[in-house]
């Protein structure tokens, strides 16, 4: 049996997801909604916006992100999130072994060409 | 906490029902977790229908559900990527079929014969060990079968070594002891000799 797109999908953003989220602040803090838009605006790495807020509260009590509450033009305050100094560890340390997995499938996917 | 918006008892119910199922989909999650993904799950809603502009209508917090996902999806998803963790020994794993599960068979196999047979046992008893472990190396949801293994293995090994050296040392009473003591002489005639008749 062939797996589909979203079952290879599921697999490759199991572990990279995170990561993914951490690098959207590497930039400066975010808004929880805005990082779901931004993430998953078409379905690649995120399957559900279900799973993002989950996410942002366990890389919170992980240590990796933290929160503060800002008020907005509109509305209630919003929940900020932005990169602590070992989010920011995190995110090297995954960008680094990142590339050498990308480059090793790379060659793989190539060589079988 | 944000002040979320008063919603229509029909929105509020639509909202309820979705975390009632999340949480039932949750149920077997450490409480500490679930508690935690619900939570920011229902921030979550909060926060999506707080962006809308005039009063919120079933249908918007019906648009926010499915962007969500399924109750059962996003329960799926959050177990699959360990955010929440499973309270439950993991039922798949432990019954889903290892490597090991026939060298932890075929020990079992080799144990009880080894116990039923006194000394030749020694070798099957050596072979029960060795897959035993050899199981355990490549992983098997038989771990009963391997520990009972592994037991069996020891006692045929512990009994047919005791046996031999019963046998070695009744051997070496026969051949030393028998010349120069008489008490075995006398011992060997009376079990050897025929019944007194009176």
């Amino acid at each position: 049996m062939v797996p589909g797109d979203d079952a290879i999908l599921s697999h490759l953003r199991r572990g990279a997801l995170e990561y993914c989220v951490l690098a959207l602040l590497r930039d400066g803090e975010a808004y929880g909604l805005d990082i779901g838009a931004r993430l998953g605006g078409d379905g690649v790495l995120l399957g559900g916006e279900g799973t993002l807020y989950p996410l942002l509260s366990r890389l919170r009590r992980q240590g990796l992100v933290e929160t503060s509450w800002r008020e907005s033009t509109a509305g209630p305050p919003r929940r900020y999130y932005s990169l602590t100094v070992e989010g920011s560890q995190a995110l090297d340390r995954f960008t680094s072994v990142w590339r050498r997995y990308r480059d090793a499938v790379d060659s793989a996917l190539k060589g079988s060409l | 906490m944000t002040d979320s918006r008063i919603l229509s008892p029909e929105a509020a119910t639509l909202v309820d029902r979705y975390l009632d199922d999340l949480a039932r989909m949750l149920a077997g999650v450490d409480p500490t977790d679930r508690a935690d993904a619900l939570g920011s799950v229902r921030e979550h809603v909060d926060d999506a229908l707080d962006e809308l502009d005039g009063p919120v209508t079933p249908r918007d917090v019906a648009d926010v559900l499915r962007r969500l996902g399924a109750p059962e999806d996003v329960a799926h998803d959050l177990l699959e990527r360990g955010i929440v963790t499973s309270n439950l020994a993991a039922p798949d794993e432990s019954h889903a079929a290892r490597p090991g599960d026939g060298v932890a068979t075929t020990a079992l196999v080799l144990g009880v014969v080894a116990v039923l047979l006194p000394v030749l046992g020694l070798v099957p008893g050596v072979a029960a060990l060795v897959l035993a472990r050899r199981a355990r190396r490549l992983g098997t949801a038989h771990e009963g079968r391997r520990i009972v293994a592994l037991v069996l293995g020891v006692v045929a090994i512990v009994v047919g070594l005791l046996v031999l050296a019963g046998f070695a040392t009744t051997f070496a009473f026969w051949t030393d002891g028998g010349s120069q003591s008489g008490e075995v002489a006398t011992v060997a005639a009376l079990v050897t000799a025929p019944p007194a008749v009176s």
